[in-house]
Parts: C-alpha cells; sequence; structure tokens
C-alpha cells in the first residue's frame, strides 16, 4: 500500500561546484552545514545564509590527517567530527562552532573508525558509528563530557548509511541489511536504552538513510521500491510504525540524505558525473566507454592473460558517503556478453586474472575481518582467502598470479606462496606497493617512486601510481605519462592503479572520469 | 488497566537495572511475546534449577549447566538420568540471548524451542512436557505464578517463556580480552597481544570466532566427528540432510575457554593446548572439512601464545536478574 503526498515539495540547490561537501551534516538551526575544507582537510563550516567556509581545526602542514564525517549539537554550537589522525585511524574530537581547541573524546586503535551521527536532545551523548579491527560495526552512544562509550548493538560489516536519535531521546533508526541478505537494505528503530527493538521498514526493495522529522511523529527514507530512488514518509508511534509510507519526492536520482533542520528543511547530497571503464587503442586512441549496460559505475578493469575477458568493479545498490558495495562484472570480448558475480567480500579493490581465467585474485577485506588477497572462482563466486595481514587496510595487499598454482604477494615485501601447499617464500625485502607478473612470469614490483625487476634491480625511478605488462614489455605509469621501453606514451584521466594493457598491447583499459557531489534542500510539507 | 501500567513500569524500571558485561551489546534480543521481565526470570531461574524438570527428580538443567563450571559440566559427554551417557557435551549456555540456532547441530530454531527439549530428551531428563506441565500446576507456588505472569496455567508455552527468560541473562564479558578491545592497551599482556594477533591473522580462528560472543552462529565441519574412516555423529546433516552438512557443528562461542574443558562437541580434546595442536595440524581430514581449516604452521612459541590469549577470555559470568 502507498500513499502519495498532496504536494510534491520543491528541492533547491545550496551548495554546488567545486568543494561541494556531503560528509557533514546541517546545525538544527538552520544556519550552517558542518563540511570538510577539500583545500586542507580541515572541517569546516559553511553558512547556508552566504557561501562562506569558515576553517575550525587546523590541520598541520605535511600531515596526513583530515576531518571526515561530523554531527552538529542540539543547540547548534559544537560538533562532534572523525580527524584520522596521525597513527593511521580515526579518533573522535570535539570543537564549538565558534573555533577554539579540539577536544580529544575516544581514540581506540582497535575500533579505527568513527562516525558520528547524531547528538541525543539533551547534548549528553553522540551516536557514533563504531567500526572495529574485526569488521564489527556497532552503534553506539559515546558521553559528550568523558568519551565514556556505551555498545548498544553490534552489526557486521555492512554498517547503517545512516542513523538518527528521535526529538524526544527515545529511538534511534538506522538502516542494515536484512538478515541474510546482502542487497536488502531494511529500516530498524532500536530503543536508546537498548531494551528493545523493532522493524519498521522491510521488503526487498533498498530502504535507508532514515531521519526523524521535527516532529517525531515520522521518519523520511530514501527508497528504491519505485525503481528510482525516492523520498518516502512513514509515520512512526511509540518506536512503531503507525501507517503506511508516502512518497514524497520522485526520483531523485543519487541522493544522499545529510539531515533536517527543526524549521523541517531536508538536506542532502547529490552526486553527478561518472567513473567509468574506458578503452584506448594505443599509443594515442580515442577513449571509448566499455559498457553501456553499468554505465557510470565502474572501475578498476583487468584484462585476461589471453586477452579474451575484461573483469571490473561495479558499485551496486545507492550511494554510499563511504565506500561502495561492489560486484565484479566480467566481459567477454569476442561476444561483448557481461556477467556480474558478488564474491562475500566486505570489499574489492583490485584484479588479476588467473592463467586459465577461472579465478581472480582480488585484493580486499572479507567479513571477517581479513584484509589481504582472495581467490575467487568466477563460476562459483567462492571467495577464499589466500593471505591477510592484521595490519592490512580494508582495501587488502597487491598481488599478482605467477602460475596457475603460485602467487606474488606484496605488501611489507615481496613473497611467492603456493596455493597448492600454501608454502611461502621470500623474494624480495623490499616493500611492494604494486606487484605485476608478466605471461613469461617475470616480476615487477614498485614502491612509491622506484621500480624493480625482480633479480634485476631497479628499472625506473619517480613517482609510480600503476604497472602493467604486455607482449613481455613493462609499463610504468606516471603522473604524466606511460612509460614503455624508453617511450613515453599519451596517458587519459585516470584512476590510481586502474591500467590494464592487452596482451597484444594494442589496447590499454583504464577507469576515470570524476564524480561531483551537490548540497541540496527540500523543504518537507 | 491501571495494575497493567504499574507492572509496566515496575519492568521498566528493572530493566534499566539489568547491567550488561563489557564487551556485549546493550540490546539483548528477545521476541516481543517474551520480553526481558525480572520475574519472569525469577521463575525461569527456580525452574532452571529445580529437580522435578526430570522423571526421577534426580536431574535439573543445572545439573549439566553448572554456574560454577561457567554453565557447563566439564565432561566429555553429558550425564543425563539413571547416569546415561548423552552423544554430546554440554555446551556453554552463556550469551544465548545473541544465538541463531541451538543445539550443536542447530536443530531449535529459538531459544524457546531449544529449553524443552533436554527436558523431554529420554537420555537426558525423561519426561514429558505434558508430564511437568502436570507437576507444575499441582504445585500451589509454581501456579500461582504462571498464573499472576500471563493469566493461565503453565504451559508448554509459558514454560519455554520463563526457561528462555532466565537463561537471556546468563550474560558472560569483561574479560581482558573485551577491556582491551574497549581501548585498555595494557590490559593484555604482550604475548596474549601476540595471541590474538595470531587469532586473527596466520591462525584464523577469526574465520568462525567472530563477534562480541566469538563465534559466527554457522557450522563447521573440521574432523572431530569422523575417525578411522567412519562418522561418529552426523552433526548438522541430521537436520538438513545435505551431505555438505555431515559432520558438522555449530561455531561455540570460546569466552570463558580456560573454564569449559574438555573441547569440541566430543570432549575430545582436554586442553587449549590440545586444541591449538588439532587445528595446528589442520584439524582432521574427511571428505567435508571445512575450506578455512588448513595447517597453520604454528611455532611452539606461537602455539603457546595463541593458549594465553584464549585464557584472556576468561571474564565475568552474571545470571539472573539483581535483587
Amino acid at each position: 500500500m502507498l500513499a502519495l503526498a498532496a504536494a510534491e515539495p520543491v528541492a533547491r540547490p545550496v551548495w554546488t561546484g567545486p568543494g561541494a561537501s556531503v560528509q557533514g551534516m546541517p546545525s538544527p538551526d538552520g544556519r550552517f552545514l558542518t563540511a570538510i575544507d577539500p583545500s586542507t582537510g580541515d572541517l569546516a563550516i559553511r553558512e547556508l545564509a552566504g557561501s562562506r567556509l569558515h576553517r575550525l581545526t587546523h590541520r598541520p602542514s605535511n600531515s596526513k590527517e583530515f576531518a571526515y564525517f561530523s554531527a552538529v549539537s542540539p543547540g547548534s554550537n559544537h560538533i562532534a567530527y572523525a580527524w584520522f589522525n596521525d597513527a593511521g585511524f580515526y579518533d573522535l574530537r570535539l570543537i564549538a562552532t565558534q573555533g577554539g581547541e579540539p577536544r580529544l573524546l575516544f581514540r581506540n586503535e582497535e575500533a579505527g573508525f568513527v562516525q558520528p551521527c547524531d547528538w541525543t536532545p539533551d547534548g549528553r551523548f553522540i551516536l557514533t558509528l563504531l567500526f572495529r579491527k574485526d569488521n564489527i560495526s556497532q552503534i553506539t552512544l559515546i558521553a559528550a563530557e568523558d568519551g565514556n562509550v556505551r555498545v548498544l548493538k553490534s552489526l557486521n560489516w555492512v554498517y547503517p548509511k545512516k542513523m538518527d536519535i528521535s526529538p524526544d531521546g527515545k529511538w534511534i533508526v538506522y538502516d542494515s541489511f536484512a538478515a541474510g541478505s546482502q542487497s536488502q537494505r531494511d529500516i530498524y528503530i532500536l530503543a536508546l536504552d537498548g531494551s528493545r527493538e523493532s522493524t519498521l521498514i522491510t521488503g526487498p526493495a533498498e530502504d535507508g538513510y532514515p531521519l526523524w522529522t521535527p516532529d517525531g511523529k515520522s521518519v523520511v527514507f530514501a527508497s528504491n521500491r519505485l525503481g528510482t530512488n525516492d523520498l518516502f514518509r512513514i509515520p512512526v508511534e511509540n518506536g512503531k510504525a503507525s501507517g503506511e509510507p508516502e512518497l514524497l519526492q520522485k526520483d531523485l536520482d543519487r541522493f544522499l540524505p545529510m539531515g533536517i533542520t527543526t524549521d523541517g528543511t531536508l538536506y542532502f547530497g547529490r552526486r553527478s558525473g561518472a567513473r567509468d571503464v574506458f578503452l584506448v587503442s594505443l599509443p594515442a586512441g580515442e577513449p571509448k566507454r566499455l559498457s553501456s549496460r553499468f554505465h557510470g559505475a565502474n572501475l578498476a578493469p583487468a584484462f585476461s592473460r589471453d586477452g579474451q575477458y575484461l573483469a571490473y568493479l561495479t558499485r551496486q545498490g545507492a550511494e554510499n558517503f563511504g565506500t561502495e558495495s561492489r560486484v565484479v562484472t566480467i566481459r567477454s570480448l569476442k561476444t561483448g556478453a557481461e556477467r556480474q558475480i558478488a564474491p562475500k567480500l566486505a570489499h574489492m579493490e583490485r584484479l588479476r586474472w588467473s592463467p586459465d581465467n577461472k579465478s581472480l585474485l582480488i585484493s580486499g577485506s572479507d567479513g571477517k575481518g581479513r584484509s589481504g588477497l582472495f581467490r575467487v572462482d568466477i563460476t562459483s563466486s567462492q571467495a577464499r582467502p589466500i593471505v591477510w595481514d592484521d595490519n592490512a587496510s580494508f582495501r587488502g595487499i597487491p598481488g599478482d598470479w605467477l602460475d596457475a598454482d603460485r602467487v606474488v604477494i606484496g605488501g611489507s615485501d615481496l613473497r611467492e606462496r603456493n596455493l597448492l601447499t600454501g608454502d611461502e617464500r621470500l623474494l624480495d625485502k623490499r616493500a611492494a606497493r604494486l606487484v605485476a607478473v608478466s605471461a613469461e612470469g617475470k616480476v615487477a614490483f614498485a614502491s612509491y617512486n622506484e621500480v624493480f625487476l625482480l633479480d634485476q634491480g631497479s628499472v625506473y625511478k619517480g613517482e609510480v601510481t600503476s604497472l602493467a605488462w604486455a607482449a613481455e614489455e613493462l609499463y610504468v605509469a606516471t603522473p604524466e605519462a606511460l612509460i614503455a621501453g624508453g617511450r613515453k606514451l599519451p596517458l587519459p584521466d585516470y584512476d590510481l592503479g586502474s591500467l590494464s594493457i592487452d596482451p597484444g598491447a594494442r589496447q590499454l583499459v583504464y577507469s576515470g572520469g570524476r564524480v561531483a557531489n551537490e548540497v541540496w534542500s527540500l523543504k518537507l510539507p | 488497566m491501571r495494575a497493567a501500567l504499574l507492572l509496566l513500569a515496575i519492568s521498566l524500571s528493572a530493566s534499566e537495572r539489568l547491567t550488561v558485561p563489557l564487551g556485549l551489546d546493550q540490546y539483548i534480543p528477545a521476541p516481543p511475546e517474551n520480553p526481558l521481565r525480572p520475574d519472569v526470570t525469577a521463575l525461569g531461574r527456580d525452574l532452571f534449577f529445580d529437580k522435578r524438570l526430570s522423571r526421577d527428580g534426580t536431574i535439573s538443567c543445572s545439573s549439566c549447566h553448572e554456574p560454577s563450571r561457567a554453565f557447563t559440566d566439564n565432561r566429555p559427554f553429558a550425564i543425563g538420568i539413571r547416569g546415561q551417557k548423552v552423544p554430546r557435551r554440554s555446551p556453554p549456555i552463556f550469551n544465548r540471548a545473541w544465538g541463531k540456532s541451538f543445539f550443536w547441530d542447530g536443530r531449535a530454531e529459538t531459544l524457546e524451542q531449544q529449553v524443552l527439549g533436554p527436558i523431554a530428551n529420554p537420555k537426558e531428563m525423561d519426561l514429558t512436557i505434558e508430564e511437568l506441565l502436570v507437576r507444575l500446576r499441582r504445585d500451589p507456588s509454581y501456579n500461582s505464578r504462571f498464573r499472576e505472569l500471563w493469566n493461565r496455567e503453565p504451559d508448554s508455552q509459558t514454560l519455554a517463556w520463563a526457561l528462555a527468560g532466565y537463561l537471556r541473562t546468563i550474560l558472560a564479558g569483561d574479560s581482558p580480552y573485551d577491556r582491551f578491545v574497549a581501548g585498555d592497551r595494557n590490559a593484555l599482556t604482550q604475548r596474549q597481544q601476540l595471541g590474538l594477533r595470531l587469532f586473527r591473522s596466520k591462525a584464523n580462528c577469526h574465520a568462525c570466532h567472530i563477534g562480541p560472543n566469538l563465534t559466527d552462529e554457522r557450522f563447521h565441519n573440521t574432523g572431530t566427528a569422523f575417525n578411522n574412516g567412519q562418522w561418529t555423529d552426523p552433526g548438522r546433516f541430521a537436520v538438513t540432510n545435505l551431505a555438505a552438512d555431515r559432520g558438522a557443528f555449530k561455531t561455540p562461542s570460546i569466552r570463558e575457554a580456560a573454564k569449559t574443558a574438555p573441547y569440541m562437541h566430543n570432549g575430545s580434546l582436554a586442553t587449549l593446548e590440545d586444541v591449538v595442536d588439532f587445528y595446528n595440524k589442520g584439524g582432521r581430514a574427511n571428505p567435508f572439512l571445512d575450506p578455512e581449516i588448513n595447517p597453520l604452521n604454528l611455532s611452539p612459541e606461537e602455539q603457546t601464545a595463541l593458549v594465553d590469549f584464549l585464557r584472556a577470555l576468561t571474564g565475568t559470568i552474571r545470571e539472573g536478574w539483581p535483587q
């Protein structure tokens, strides 16, 4: 059953152009948006009446630190924000909206990702998503006074896209995958004291980004139940649905609800532009978009060693603020036919075809907290971990196939692993950020600024963004050009690490393109 | 109406006092028809320790799930009524509020289904539920308590609610591991920290022992039910009839591991050292060995560190509602 709102409200852009930031939220009083200063990575606020950006934090120069998600206190006078620290994980910090010294509220390497989402109405607690080293996400309340953590509920690696506290401070609404599903996202209401929980929205569609309306009588949410990404509202009473969902706004496209001000204005992010996979004839052809079927959501392409297939990653489902959900698309270059497989992995970053075209070596992480390299059978989609490291990021570890039974593994050093016996041997003590193996088994690897050939030493010095082999020739991608055999080829605007060249060195495939963020507002009826 | 409101107020107020040990969620799942309530818990607790739940009055639930033994009996096989040997070990029963299925083979889908199973099992307590209900109805105290709670005589549903309601309050947490994960970097010794790193990496324990309760609530074949080419227990296969489930058992929580020996579904491994040695050798080969079970190549020092870490999972067990 579906009701239609009497009059469809009108959405308006409030922040467009370079630097528009969607990781923040509007202040409850509607004066400003929290944002990330694109030029420095600092936490900032952007006035909604004008367009000035005020930087609140002051990131040291040459630092890898930066601000990320943030949430504004009920009085609009403090901001809780995630800060990527110099140790390589996220703190939760507090700062006054007038600026001043930030206060460290929570720092725990075991829960290295924090996402503040909302404050309790009394300002005492910050509703925060923690993501732990073991890939468990947790809905927590962190005390604004002393950083004490109360874990309300643990979820698996599929963390909520949004969590929000009801205006009366009694309920948290959040979204999460339905039990056992990898695509059905439902919406739940959890009592703030942890005493009970109920399902607000369930069904085969992807329902997410729930937010309470200022009167606390309903929840607005995004849903693709009608085939497009639409905005809905459902009445709620005492933590449960008290009516049917009502369509508020049809087809908001790639939108990311950020927050609702006390006057009932919804602010949401919107994405435009596309990131896609392109083919270029070598040495200097015109880029052609590879796929017409999964337009605008493709990356990390890889040719098979015989040039028969291309595999690449495709974004799945609605937009995410952070890491997106991905599947693998496999394209036959002979027929143009495409099919998709969805290995049970939390994140996939890079692909490499096995010499027999039966498996993919995927860098990424699984739902069990293992970040490393996985072997994925392209028929069954089954993913088996090959190697993982407690200290690796969720993007995994670089690697490539030596032959059907052996892989070369990068990371803090370079190793060869026999997949049949599990035996490993050290190939080189140097760190290997990029690894590429030729069809005949030549191994190239690179740190940030030097490329080596195994057993031959350095072959290139300078910044390296990608490595690829074709016709037994090594191609080194730098920020300026593609270098092979002393030749410099023009390089398209591409995503780092995404190059692959067909075995005959006739075609280059890469992912590129730009995605832009905008912030829009919508006065709820 | 006023009485109902008063009861609700009492329940909610008491609900706020149920303290959850560090490492567990504040939200304790319970079915809507059987929410956590102190009065239900108290009734379930009395039933749990009552030997009249067995045919000859010699066995209670606590006979095999002793609080002083981390709610196990430390035997390789449970001993039921008339000294009968039960085919499987008594599993730890803490933190079962978060369980997805119950018994070693997962044949019960809810805690309410599970709690009635051992009572009726001829090898365990050997009392039909109908016979037990007659006993409870004849007992003035029990009968009145059931009537006060649910306005009806004891029946199988309310019996299950009471026992499951109590089981949901048996909580284990607040171990050195929990304190370490919560940010206390000194809660584990250096060797235990090495053990934790191995747990999450080379030893691959994390493949199954994951989440706040250190179990994936899934079924895995480690080879313990395969001996000399013969299956000694069908495991999950008995429930699903799927060949791949032969010899597979539910991953138990390894909280309180140091207190819950012997190990595996059949108590075949006496010590934590034996368990680590078993997995270090890749479990026991059989046609359906779980693909996550492989030889680990752990050195003796690494094995010791892993055992040390497992001992750091010993914390606090609380049960019932605080008075």
